[in-house]
């Protein structure tokens, strides 16, 4: 069953409670019993496929790019149109057949392909673009394909590319956001909600994530002098996942505990190696509040019995307020992440629970990507690490495939 | 695979629009100043450092950046909007910025459009220039120890047409930097 069928049965035995058909405690026994038939789409082996053909293409680019001197210019820019006629024929499959596969493998693979266009066009031509400009604009063009999609996962790679330009924005072109580009970041989110509530009226979630949505953004204008613009957004996305994680059978506070550890973590992986926003966020008013809210969840809630990444993110934040060397800090992070990452595909392994080990695959891989595009390492050994890496992922793939027999779903 | 509706060629065909048209936009716009821009020479500084995702580049600044003006041409609200400057040329081959203004030049295309910061200490407009030459990463290092061994002979070669500015190459002693081995 997927999840629209399943969402179909709920709806319908909502209106079975309604005309006092079944009592509510039924109504929780069935909706349970369903649940666990829901099979998820985005299983271990699509996930893990889709990663390895990610790596094993960014490996081909990078060889080019280790040759591109010998390129004549007219063929670079053909070259580098070739991610884009990719993504195009994936999205006439996406449009043709609404396959969730294929959505999804048109989700990670879009950004990353309009990204290299564009990077390699302001190569070729030596454009004066900062990095948080070639990021804007490449959002400008993965918008329309937020919204033809519309799935979770393009719309999170759509945030987490916002997030990033929104601190490239302050960091390197000492630009603040402007209100407007504030608003048009944050307006997917609404518009995502408000499609959604139209198209399934009986959705109360919807209408209800569209309103709290709505509410975030109205303070967000009014408070713009309090907040920075770059920290309001991230706010925005974690306070929309977490909207998401109210209507899920998860303990609420467990699940924003962890959202705001993984977010956190990412985004201090990125700056452990930028010494400027180290500095940045040091003092930051974000590391302030993640705290204080970390502190009045945990004394609410109790959740430190139930989230043990709560002791990770203290350490982490209190590392980032003691005057530690750079150096130590940035290798501390990132074995940190990398720790976190397969404890949690250990774990997910362990309670078969897939969700668990997709976030700590996708922790590793931001990870990777990060470290490798941020490296100096010479084109042809990036090249051949990202052969290695997406190789593993497609043989674990196969290996987890076998072990299955087959049932690819489960 | 099924046959796509009206209504959805219309969305692929939009998206098309959308993905393909930037990038070819940006490709026109710089080819065109490629092919038809006026040639100009600055001398530059330049150093080595590295973009995370378009790899090395050589960071380059304008020697001649500064235009005279006695009083800021706009007022402070708008100071950090975009000018319009003339280019000159000097006695030995040289380019500077001549003049700048707040309207477009109607009697030359040669001129370029960009944001300058006034200073009143010296009365001067700084002018925005280019700053990236991207280049190999194998040669990108090479590149900077050759320039800082000739730094007198170094200079930019750019075109610049109805406001745009594209960078042809890095040259030292006449040669393009990128040839260099």
């Amino acid at each position: 069953m997927n999840n629209k069928e399943y969402n179909f049965l709920r709806l319908k035995l909502s209106e079975l409670v309604n005309n006092s058909i079944i009592s509510r405690e039924q109504y929780v026994e069935a909706d349970k019993h369903f649940y666990n038939y829901r099979k998820d789409k985005t299983s271990l082996v699509t996930i893990f496929t889709a990663i390895g053909v990610l790596l094993i293409a960014l490996s081909i680019i990078t060889v080019f790019a280790f040759n591109w001197d010998t390129i004549p210019k007219g063929v670079k820019v053909l070259i580098s149109f070739i991610p884009l006629i990719i993504t195009s024929v994936m999205m006439y499959r996406c449009i043709a057949t609404k396959e969730d596969k294929i959505s999804l493998y048109t989700s990670i693979f879009a950004p990353l392909s309009i990204i290299a266009t564009n990077s390699l066009i302001t190569q070729i031509f030596h454009i004066q673009m900062e990095i948080a400009e070639m990021f804007f604009i490449s959002m400008v063009m993965f918008l329309p394909i937020v919204f033809i999609l519309r799935n979770h996962m393009s719309l999170l790679i759509y945030g987490f590319c916002t997030i990033i330009y929104a601190m490239t924005i302050n960091t390197f072109s000492g630009e603040d956001l402007t209100l407007l580009k504030t608003i048009f970041l944050a307006l997917p989110l609404f518009i995502y909600n408000f499609i959604n509530y139209v198209e399934n009226k009986d959705s109360s979630k919807n209408m209800l994530m569209w309103l709290i949505n709505t509410i975030i953004l109205s303070i967000v204008l009014f408070s713009k002098e309090v907040l920075r613009p770059d920290v309001t957004i991230i706010y925005i996305y974690l306070l929309h996942l977490i909207t998401i994680k109210l209507f899920e059978k998860e303990n609420v506070i467990s699940s924003v505990l962890r959202l705001m550890f993984i977010l956190y973590l990412i985004i201090s992986c990125i700056s452990s190696d930028m010494l400027g926003y180290i500095e940045y966020m040091k003092f930051g008013t974000d590391t302030l509040i993640l705290s204080l809210t970390a502190a009045i969840f945990i004394y609410l809630s109790k959740a430190y019995k139930d989230v043990k990444e709560i002791f990770i993110l203290i350490f982490v934040l209190l590392i980032q307020y003691t005057k530690m060397d750079l150096e130590l800090l940035f290798i501390l992070i990132n074995i940190l992440t990398i720790a976190y990452g397969v404890y949690k595909i250990i774990d997910g392994n362990h309670k078969n629970v897939y969700g668990k080990v997709m976030q700590g695959v996708a922790i590793i891989l931001i990870l990777i990507m990060i470290r490798f595009m941020n490296s100096d390492l010479d084109f042809l050994s990036k090249s051949i690490m990202f052969l290695i890496t997406g190789s593993s992922f497609i043989i674990s793939a196969n290996v987890i495939k076998k072990r299955l027999g087959g049932n690819i779903n489960e | 695979m099924n046959k796509l509706t009206q209504r959805q060629i219309f969305v692929y065909i939009a998206l098309l629009m959308i993905l393909f048209c930037i990038p070819i936009y940006i490709i026109i716009t710089n080819t065109q100043t490629l092919k038809d821009g006026e040639e100009f020479l600055f001398k530059v500084a330049a150093y080595d450092p590295y973009d995370m995702f378009r790899g090395n580049y050589l960071d380059i600044s304008f020697e001649e950046n500064q235009v005279y003006s006695y009083n800021p041409i706009k007022p402070n609200s708008e100071m950090n909007s975009s000018y319009y400057v003339k280019i000159g040329k000097k006695s030995d081959g040289f380019a500077y910025f001549q003049s700048i203004s707040d309207t477009k030049p109607t009697e030359t295309s040669s001129y370029y459009k960009t944001k300058a910061y006034y200073s009143r200490v010296n009365n001067t407009y700084t002018i925005e220039t280019p700053t990236r030459y991207y280049m190999n990463e194998k040669k990108s290092l090479r590149a900077e120890t050759i320039y800082q061994e000739n730094i007198e002979n170094a200079y930019v070669k750019i075109r610049v047409k109805d406001g745009k500015m594209v960078i042809l190459g890095i040259y030292v002693n006449g040669i393009l930097i990128d040839t260099i081995e």
